[in-house]
């Protein structure tokens, strides 16, 4: 495998399977937008004469806009900090954004709607100054905290990869040229932080587009997305047409950002945020620590990881309501969970599912990371635009799309369609972290390896692979919470013999006031932290033997 | 190397251990059959009532589904793969959707037991009635209590915060209408105009649900005065503590769900088995008895009843019910749902 040629091989089985499972599922829906129910615009014309339907196409990019410059605003400092605070803190400081982004989206949402209901915490601490209580779900303040929550993560781990990666030497000079640091901050960072704000707000803004929990869950009407009109069309009023022509529009929208994105020289290689696995590697930069930095970021932390952790003192409570704190508890909402037959296979379900996704996608991904690093060619970068499709189409988009050919294949409540389809949204992940590691490995190991009489083979297992194991690994677990986590496909696959945990949650949510969800959470959380020292192990090993 | 050999050894464990699972999945159920229904307390009453009985008399396992989702079924019916053996809803579907998505199964059936009423149309055998009524909370409103749909939409007489339940195919043309004085018998066709301008007369005091969770958490919080609600659902949330909340029983919505098989549905005989069983006199009894529901058969009148909350809100004590008309409603079901859409999203 020395010539690129044989090695653009190597991407083939992952390229098929996408163009198969995503791109196909794509095209279908555009088609679908044009022919159903008869061919010719006509969906178009209904989408665009209909007020309520371009009122809500508005809201959701207004949404996302706000959502975004909230983040932005909220993880610059941040991420600043982050880049003066020596290994430990930042250590801490990056597990602050790791638990939330290994953290299922319904905990979270589910997290919330506990800490803002007009008796929770927030009302009882707004209640301490003399104020309140008020409603704040139901509105537009709970649906931004908990998208500004959740997006966050996003736009930290950019932020930071292009401020670590700051020369400071470069303020120094500033300084010494006279300079005042507020100025030089303002001219020398700021510039070159500008790659990082780009990819940082890209990707939140287009994630932004597909929200479809939190508003469902937080909001009323008045907040309500794209994404919930999707899902209505498709779901409850059987408008495939129409339904694919908002996700069309949708589709069109996030091709727009992303297209004068690049023009700012975003690349769509930062979707994969490859810092949020080797945080430790870069330079820590001795700076001063303003204290109203620390202490902002200090609050920025708690938003980030108090709100899940409200839902492990409720999975203790002995009351069957979610008032916090609870006035006694009892382990009976533990009992409940692991007597259910209903939550033991939903728990079951999402473990063998999640476990065959990795497998399945770390296979596909790294070859196809060779594939790409080593081939070198148009068509590497071209076959890695395919794969990355997944991560950065709106999942609802995906979800229509997937479901709609499932049904007809006869995949949807199969174990076969989960794995499927959880598969082609974990296979970016692993392609991002693999290839990166892929690409800083010296090829003339293996030639020596084979010069001293290994085969291929032999030199590859027993050279290359070791060399990037923990990025492999890395790949895999994130393959596998990619898996443990989504909702948004699995929500249309499921059927009555095959549910997710995550999508009981989700219903159990909507059907009744049962603290066996907040079980289910703290199971999820403990689950999510494992896999973050695990990662975090495997990481560690990865920088001893480089 | 070592630490190697042990996470090698690990990966491999972990297959190892997930291999089983995958050889597991082949295991079938032997006799099942899935109900689709709206799930929540009302699935947990039914349970009690006749859904374990069922099991224990038949052994036939039945798995439920919620919340009800026609276009799943209807999808269903079209590629050929139900997996639905019954569903329990609103007559309106079972009219629209009578002998393509849904069998004709009322043949199979003695129909003559039921209220004439609710027998509308070849494909719903009727379940259970139940009213949309409203509450008000006694703490809030101690002097002149409301007591009308009037009152309800009558901020100035009334004030405070309104739960109102976000859905265009729900009732809410209904209750705005009769509150702007429209007669019973003279609701359809709905005049959408009208009863919007009603509803513009509370917007800002509206709290909206979604779903029964949220209906109940509401209540149980306390923190609206008067709630738009679900009579069983939120006799529940009262009988599970919401008690500040008192039921007006005057001019609720009258409603009925019927049972329906999806045509090709894949347990057709357990689910026939199973609806004969469920909507049996000594059921019918057993259910309306410990539940917030009324019988569909004529022969059932339930005069004990598990608590006195059952009792205030049993659908038979009703006064000046409202009946709805399920063909109209089915037939403009889409202009429903745009006329609320475009209204609530502004």
């Amino acid at each position: 495998m020395k010539s690129p040629n044989m090695w653009k091989l190597a991407v083939i089985p992952a390229l098929l399977f996408l163009m198969v499972v995503v791109i196909l599922p794509l095209g279908n829906t555009i088609w679908t937008s044009f022919a159903k129910p008869e061919l010719g615009l006509g969906n178009y014309v209904e989408f665009f004469a209909r007020d309520a339907y371009v009122r809500i196409l508005v809201r959701t990019i207004l949404t996302a806009l706000l959502v975004t410059v909230a983040c932005l605003l909220i993880a610059f400092p941040y991420a600043y900090l982050m880049t003066l605070v020596g290994a430990r803190w930042r250590l801490v400081m990056v597990g602050a954004i790791l638990i939330p982004f290994w953290t299922s989206a319904v905990v979270r949402t589910f997290a919330w709607m506990v800490l803002l209901q007009p008796s929770g915490l927030v009302n009882q601490a707004l209640g301490l100054f003399g104020l309140g209580p008020y409603y704040l779900t139901g509105n537009l303040i709970g649906v931004l905290l908990a998208m500004t929550q959740v997006m966050l993560p996003l736009m930290i781990l950019p932020l930071f990869s292009a401020l670590a990666s700051i020369d400071r030497k470069l303020l120094v000079a500033a300084n010494g040229l006279g300079s005042p640091p507020l100025r030089a901050f303002r001219r020398v960072i700021l510039p070159l932080t500008v790659p990082g704000i780009v990819a940082g707000s890209v990707i939140v803004f287009v994630s932004s587009l597909g929200f479809y929990l939190i508003p469902q869950l937080l909001g009323s009407p008045r907040q309500q997305l794209l994404s919930q009109l999707i899902v209505d069309e498709v779901s409850v009023r059987l408008n495939f047409g129409i339904g694919s022509a908002m996700a069309v529009v949708l589709f069109l929208a996030t091709a727009l950002i992303l297209l004068s994105a690049r023009k700012f020289g975003g690349s769509t290689e930062t979707f994969g945020s490859t810092n949020v696995l080797s945080p430790r590697g870069a330079e820590t930069l001795s700076g001063r620590r303003p204290v109203a930095l620390v202490i902002f970021s200090g609050i920025v932390g708690m938003i980030l990881v108090g709100p899940a952790m409200v839902l492990i003192p409720l999975s203790f409570t002995n009351e069957a309501s979610f008032v916090f704190p609870p006035e006694s508890y009892s382990l009976r909402w533990y009992a409940n969970f692991f007597s259910s037959r209903d939550w033991i296979e939903a728990l079951t379900n999402s473990l063998k599912i999640a476990g065959l996704v990795t497998v399945c996608a770390t296979v596909l991904g790294v070859l196809a990371s060779f594939g790409i690093v080593r081939s070198r060619s148009r068509f590497g970068r071209w076959a890695q635009g395919i794969i990355l499709v997944p991560r950065i189409v709106p999942t609802v988009i995906v979800a229509v799309a997937v479901y709609a050919v499932f049904l007809v294949w006869g995949f949807t409540a199969t174990t076969t369609g989960f794995v499927m389809a959880h598969t082609a949204l974990a296979v970016p992940f692993v392609v991002v972290i693999v290839s990166a590691a892929v690409k800083t490995l010296d090829p003339r190991l293996e030639i020596a390896a084979q010069s001293l009489g290994s085969s291929p083979l032999r030199g590859f297992c027993r050279v290359t692979l070791p060399l990037i194991w923990p990025s492999v690994a890395s790949g895999a677990l994130l393959a596998f919470i990619t898996s443990f986590d989504e909702v948004i496909i699995s929500l249309f696959l499921q059927g009555p013999f095959l549910r997710t945990l995550p999508v009981l949650m989700f219903s159990s949510i909507q059907d009744r006031i049962d603290p066996t969800i907040a079980v289910a959470s703290t199971l999820i959380l403990a689950l999510a932290s494992i896999l973050i020292i695990l990662n975090l192990v495997f990481r560690k090993d990865g920088q001893n033997i480089s | 190397m070592i630490t190697g050999k042990v996470k090698q050894g690990a990966m491999a464990a972990v297959l190892a251990a997930a291999l089983p699972l995958v050889a597991g999945e082949a295991t079938a159920q032997n006799r099942a059959l899935v109900l689709m229904s709206s799930g929540g307390v009302l699935l947990d009453a039914q349970k009690k009532a006749f859904i374990e009985p069922f099991e224990e008399a038949t052994g036939i396992r039945v798995v439920t589904v919620a919340p009800v989702d026609f276009g799943k079924i209807q999808t269903q019916v079209e590629v050929g793969r139900v997996e639905i053996d019954v569903v329990e809803w609103a007559p309106e579907f079972a009219i629209r959707f009578c002998g393509t998505v849904l069998e004709k199964i009322t043949d199979e059936f003695d129909m003559s037991v039921f209220d004439p009423k609710y027998v509308s149309n070849e494909c719903g055998i009727p379940q259970a009635t139940f009213t949309h009524p409203f509450f008000y909370n006694k703490n809030v409103f101690t002097g002149d209590v409301p007591s009308t749909w009037a009152d309800f939409f009558d901020t100035e007489k009334f004030p405070g915060k309104r739960a109102v339940w976000n859905s265009g195919y729900g009732t809410n043309f209904e209750k705005a209408l009769i509150a702007d004085g429209v007669a019973a018998e003279d609701l359809y066709p709905l005049d959408f105009e009208r009863a919007l301008a009603k509803f513009d007369g509370i917007k800002d005091d509206i709290i909206y649900w979604n779903t029964a969770a949220q209906l109940v958490q509401l209540m149980q919080e306390g923190s609206v005065d008067l709630v738009a609600g679900w009579g069983p659902a939120a006799t529940q949330a009262i009988i599970n503590g919401a008690d500040a909340y008192v039921p007006v029983m005057n001019q609720p919505i009258m409603i009925y769900n019927q049972l329906m098989i999806p045509t090709g549905a894949p347990n057709r005989e357990e689910a026939l088995e199973f609806i004969r069983f469920v909507t049996s006199q000594e059921s019918q009894l057993g259910h309306v008895s410990t539940y917030p529901q009324g019988p569909t058969r004529k022969d059932v009148n339930p005069t004990e009843f598990a608590n006195e909350t059952l009792k205030q809100n049993y659908p038979g004590s009703a006064t000046n019910a409202v009946d709805l008309d399920p063909s109209w409603r089915w037939q403009h079901i889409g202009e429903m749902g745009d006329a609320w859409v475009n209204w609530s999203t502004q």
